[in-house]
């Protein structure tokens, strides 16, 4: 779609070579999911020639190992227990409701995550560069910076196509917030025909005009209470609301339903801190419930590797991942989540 | 030729020592999992059918499906029963396991078969415990009939991905016991299901009730493993079902009209507890008793062998897990 209006706009010129047209919107790596890649890079690309280059084969070979750990190995683990516990949410209490939230949180990121970077990868192996599409989400300040490091080119995508001929930031107070809410309106309703969608679009938009409206505010705030003298405590708490944030807004995504998203939180706010162990572990037992805590802490474990996975000692770190992908991955037919949209 | 030197360098010092490296460690995969995790976890189906293909043990066996897993407390029924539930399974994997236990002559106890309503049904439950068994006779053909058979099942290492949670889960279920209690085999539940999940689970239940089905080849094995060891005594046993089981189930009159006719063989005895009056707390679902039911059961079973005089001696006073 971008190719046809960045064309009718005269940004692009139309491709007259069939092949090379052919191949950019059939180009397997971004073909189902994304990342979602513009014509004016990667139509010139192609018509470079490609040469074998070592080292970004073996950066490929990186990346790829790493979206399948992402995939087969976190993803697919915390599936077991969400969708345990979102397919019956009446059944479970506060903890494993707010617990399977937390964990969805994690999974999506690291099913959506994981396909890019297989699909990043396989590009490399073949001499291709697509964008990068995530940006440690998870680490974002505020909900404005997530949207900057979550599914980046999507969000390029509705800034260019949707938000800014809506009139961007260059109209009046109101008028901009209100272009901000309607392009997460549509962004939600791109997900799906679904009411969960529309709320969980509706939700982010709320939350980017709340965060521009409260800006000064919270920065008189900030100064008058002179916070700046423990910045690390207030950095870690922000990570921390927006995560929070954020995962209220995956409830409506992954829920089957409005009246199954409004059952998670009703579970969550009645506040029932009854342990059941069987049911802390939605009925699967300790060993998935352990993996899926140590899959979490070895993502936690990987920020430590570069941003672009261009990692020295790339043999130890290709065959630690296959071990760890034979080991505890899960295999099966589970999709890839953003397959469906 | 610069190319060529980078992808024969690529080769020689990544690819090909990244694949020498993975095909090691499949192997020691393989081996470790075999010795120290899938054999030594006695409550998963795997280790359980090692035990019958290769047991000298006079003992009494009980076959069944995670009812039978669920339900017998061998410590509590005789010093020399062994539980042989597996989750999942129907006939046609007990049909299997009774064909090792018949054909040893030296062994003359009885077997306790558990029986389900659905006991004919074609399942086979978890592929992880056959994979082990693949060379095997029975084993292989029982997924190939089913369409279930991989060629990388032959593959050291790389034919248990996948299934290490299967074995992990029973092992570490067997070592730490955080919600079951495990008993020579026997894998019992700890935990009573609260109220208003169970109440679902009923619900669930009588909008689809159970039915009564037999598979008359199935039915002609059961009855050649009775006539193949006249010496030895079989019993079919019925553990407890939730009252809300019975409750519409279709064609039960035949179910025991069929029962009956089995419990008419010289060397079978046919041992209901139906267990409609029983309370919720004794079960974790509607077909299946938790820790506290398995105790009631057991006594009872117990109790109803011992007046056929069906204990040897050297089987001492039960005790409880």
């Amino acid at each position: 779609m971008s190719y046809t209006i960045d064309v009718y706009n005269g940004k692009v010129a139309p491709e007259k070579h069939f092949g090379i047209f052919a191949l950019f919107v059939s180009f397997w790596p971004q073909l189902v999911a994304g990342p979602i890649e513009r014509s004016g890079r990667l139509l010139p690309q192609f018509r470079e020639k490609q040469h074998f280059d070592r080292q970004r084969v073996i950066w490929g070979m990186n990346r790829m190992a790493f979206g399948f750990f992402e995939k087969v190995v976190v993803a697919d683990r915390l599936a077991i227990y969400v969708n345990e516990v979102y397919s019956n949410p009446e059944g479970f209490s506060t903890i494993p409701l707010i617990l399977a939230s937390v964990f969805f949180a994690f999974q999506i990121y690291c099913d959506f995550s994981g396909y890019t970077n297989i699909a990043l990868g396989a590009a490399s192996i073949m001499g291709f560069k697509l964008v990068d599409n995530f940006n440690r989400p998870y680490l974002s300040r505020s909900v404005g910076e997530f949207w900057r490091r979550w599914h980046i080119s999507l969000s390029t995508w509705f800034r260019d196509y949707v938000y800014i001929p809506l009139g961007g930031n260059r109209v009046v107070g109101w008028r901009w917030h209100y272009n901000l809410f309607i392009t997460f309106l549509v962004s939600g309703l791109w997900h799906g025909a679904d009411w969960t969608f529309v709320v969980w679009g509706a939700l982010h938009g709320g939350y980017i005009v709340w965060e521009k409206i409260s800006e000064k505010p919270r920065q008189r705030l900030y100064r008058g209470l002179s916070l700046q003298k423990v910045s690390g405590l207030v950095k870690v708490s922000q990570v921390l609301i927006t995560f929070g944030l954020v995962t209220i807004g995956w409830i409506f995504f992954r829920a089957d339903g409005m009246e199954d998203a409004i059952a998670i939180f009703n579970g969550i706010f009645k506040m029932d801190l009854s342990i059941n162990t069987s049911m802390l572990m939605a009925y699967q037992g300790p060993y998935n419930f352990g993996l899926s805590i140590l899959v979490i802490a070895l993502l936690a474990f990987s920020s430590l590797l570069p941003k672009d996975l261009r990692i020295k000692h790339s043999l130890l770190f290709v065959v630690l991942v296959t071990g760890l992908i034979l080991m505890i991955g899960k295999g099966g037919e589970a999709s890839f989540i953003y397959f469906q949209f | 030729m610069e190319e060529r030197k980078q992808a024969l360098r690529f080769f020689s010092n990544h690819l090909l020592p990244y694949l020498v490296i993975i095909f090691l460690i499949c192997l020691g995969l393989d081996f470790g999992m075999r010795r120290y995790v899938i054999f030594k976890t006695p409550i998963h189906g795997a280790s359980k059918i090692k035990r019958v293909v290769e047991g000298t043990r006079e003992e009494i066996a009980i076959f069944g499906s995670s009812r039978a897993l669920g339900s017998y407390i061998p410590d509590s029924l005789a010093s020399s029963a062994y539980n042989y539930g597996i989750n999942g399974i129907g006939y046609e994997v007990i049909d299997i396991l009774l064909k090792y236990e018949t054909v040893r002559m030296d062994n003359s106890s009885p077997i306790i078969i558990n029986f389900d309503y659905n006991m004919f049904r074609a399942e086979i439950g978890d592929l992880n415990n056959y994979i082990p068994h693949l060379n095997r006779p029975g084993f292989r053909k029982l997924l190939q009939d089913r369409n279930a058979w991989k060629v990388w099942y032959r593959l050291p290492g790389i034919r248990f991905f996948n299934s290490y949670d299967s074995y992990f889960k029973d092992y570490i279920n067997a070592k730490v016991g955080l919600t079951k209690v495990v008993s020579k085999g026997a894998s019992l539940e700890k935990n009573v299901i609260p109220e208003a999940t169970f109440l679902k689970l009923v619900e669930r239940r009588l909008k689809h009730p159970a039915e009564w089905k037999v598979d008359s080849i199935q039915e002609a094995r059961l009855i050649t493993h009775f006539d193949t060891r006249p010496d030895r005594k079989f019993y079919l046993v019925i553990a407890p079902y939730h009252w809300s089981y019975y409750q519409g189930f279709k064609g039960m009159d035949a179910a025991q009209a069929w029962l009956d006719e089995i419990d008419r063989r010289k060397n079978v005895d046919v041992i209901k507890v139906a267990g409609r009056d029983w309370p919720d707390s004794l079960f974790v679902n509607t077909t299946h008793i938790n820790l506290k039911g398995a105790q009631k059961f057991t006594a009872i079973v117990r109790l109803a062998l011992e007046k056929r005089n069906q204990f040897h001696p050297k089987d001492v006073h039960p005790s409880s897990p």
